[in-house]
């Protein structure tokens, strides 16, 4: 399998930030930090509040220990702010006719969707934040890229990408959302070049899988091949291998989120899985999003090879900045040095990133499994549900709902059954962007949670099969 | 000076003229102008390596 030899192109001005002494990158973050809370001292009155209550002005920051004095802030934080202060609450921290792009979180929890207001310049940043990994993937001007999840709407993760693309200088071809599986590989047959995906995990294993089914090597199709990004969902690391080995060049993935403007991270040269086919590592870009990985309980920090929450801090972000956002998203924590790439940025794991609640990523929409339960049990018919996230032969996420009626609804006639079930369909895609299989079974298939329910299984991680 | 110190001069002397575009009365020019002041101090967000003395109070 080639190299990503483009990746060695060396950026001028990525260098410095390549060849800083740890030392010398933890005085940056300082000064950036201190920097962000003046900003948040002077013009940003939810964070202002925040920092009184740690009694910790700009001046006291003193080292990076000292930002664990500020609490964190949580998304019930932010959706009770922007309720006292709608739209955009007092986190906002720029004059509301500088915002040109509204971001919300993806999906819903049940509880509300956090809302982001971007300036130019944050847009430009969002740009950034993407083409900085996809760079680091060995994407180059003049390229062509295939974007494959959906672009525009509410979201980060809609909006970044074009922007991304565009100020890579690459010709990108925004498909996600816009054409079927097979639509984009006959695309791809008229476009005769590819040199980079940018996809989820699912997808890149459905597009694969598309090839297959023709009898194609997507390799023998598009040698040009470059680098492939995945994003959103883990995966095994002999499946990563097995889509390295269809393509012909390195996978890599990033991690990003709405709060952090674009990808906190991303792989180095080594991709996703290294050569002796342990887990990539993904390197923090510390200076633009201060990146803690802390002990849920404890608030410290943990040590290498030790999981915890991702904790950000945006450093260069005008419109809805963060200073300690509490993501709730799960990550093991490597030292610089882990890697032997030489860049002085602290990793996290590839493939892995989970989450310590119940959130589901399904089809790049998140999924709280409260948002399904709201819709289900709105309806008194229904005595109880599981539902179960899997792969289908044809590669495709699915989710099947398995409920069970209450016996005295058992006997509703079958065109009153069938209503029922086309509006829980129609309430839960509604709820969570995602459309689901609903099958009615007996209550005694389905489980007694005599405790707290565990109605979800994620069966994805098996259904990946490794196909070459 | 290296090439990377002469970039971002140039940077900072297109922010501060930026800056004049930005008192533009045309309407129409205004906001497109606001889009290129937003680029440029996008640009020097990502390149600069170190936090001015200045910088405080931006």
């Amino acid at each position: 399998m080639k190299e990503t030899e483009a990746f060695f192109a060396r950026s001028a001005a990525l260098a410095p930030f390549e060849r800083m002494t740890r030392a010398e990158l933890d005085r940056l973050l300082l000064a950036k930090l201190r920097r962000q809370l003046e900003r948040a001292w002077r013009a940003n009155p939810f964070y202002r509040r925040k920092l009184e209550s740690a009694k910790l002005g700009p001046a006291d920051l003193r080292s990076l220990a000292d930002l664990r004095r500020i609490p964190l802030s949580t998304k019930e934080d932010f959706l009770a702010d922007q309720q006292a202060a709608p739209p955009f609450g007092s986190r906002l921290g720029v004059p509301r006719e500088e915002v040109v792009l509204v971001n919300m979180t993806g999906g819903t929890s049940g509880k509300g969707q956090e809302i982001y207001g971007r300036t130019q310049h944050d847009v430009a940043m969002q740009g950034f934040l993407h083409y900085l990994p996809w760079y680091m993937a060995g994407l180059r001007p003049g390229q062509m890229a295939l974007n494959c999840v959906p672009a525009g709407g509410l979201t980060t993760g809609g909006w970044g990408p074009p922007e991304g693309f565009r100020i890579a200088g690459a010709t990108a071809v925004h498909v996600g959302g816009a054409l079927g599986t097979d639509a984009k590989v006959d695309l791809l047959e008229r476009l005769g070049e590819l040199h980079f995906i940018y996809a989820s995990t699912n997808y890149m294993h459905t597009l694969t899988e598309a090839f297959r089914r023709r009898g194609i090597r997507p390799a023998d199709r598009l040698p040009m091949m470059q680098g492939i990004f995945l994003v959103a969902e883990g995966y095994p690391a002999e499946w990563a291998r097995a889509i390295e080995e269809a393509w012909q060049c390195r996978v890599h993935e990033g991690y990003g989120s709405t709060q952090g403007a674009g990808f906190v991270c991303s792989t180095c040269e080594q991709g996703a899985v290294r050569a002796d086919g342990r887990r990539g590592l993904m390197h923090i870009f510390e200076w633009l999003n201060y990146t803690e990985v802390v002990d849920p309980e404890t608030g410290v920090p943990v040590g290498p090879g030790e999981e915890g929450e991702i904790v950000l801090t945006t450093l260069d972000i005008q419109g809805s900045p963060v200073l300690r956002f509490s993501t709730r998203d799960k990550a093991r924590w490597f030292p610089h040095d882990a890697c032997d790439c030489g860049r002085p940025w602290h990793c996290i794991e590839a493939g892995g990133v989970g989450r310590y609640d119940d959130m589901l990523k399904i089809r790049g929409n998140n999924v709280w499994p409260l948002a399904v339960d709201q819709v289900i049990f709105a309806h008194p018919e229904i005595a109880e549900y599981t539902g179960r996230v899997f792969v289908d032969d044809a590669g495709r996420t699915e989710v099947e709902i398995r409920l069970a009626l209450k016996a005295e609804a058992l006997g509703i006639a079958a065109a009153a059954k069938e209503r029922l079930l086309a509006a829980l369909r129609e309430g839960i895609k509604n709820q969570t962007n995602v459309a689901m299989q609903l099958r009615e079974v007996p209550i005694a298939e389905l489980p007694q949670f005599l405790y707290k329910a565990r109605r979800w299984t994620d069966e994805r991680k098996s259904g990946y099969a490794a196909k070459k | 000076m290296s090439a990377g110190d002469d970039e971002m001069r140039i940077l900072e002397t297109l922010q501060r003229e930026a800056e004049r575009l930005l008192a533009s009365p045309d309407p129409l020019m205004r906001s497109q102008y606001q889009h290129l002041y937003g680029r440029i101090t996008a640009l020097i967000a990502v390149k600069a390596c170190a936090v001015p003395d200045s910088a405080a109070s931006t």
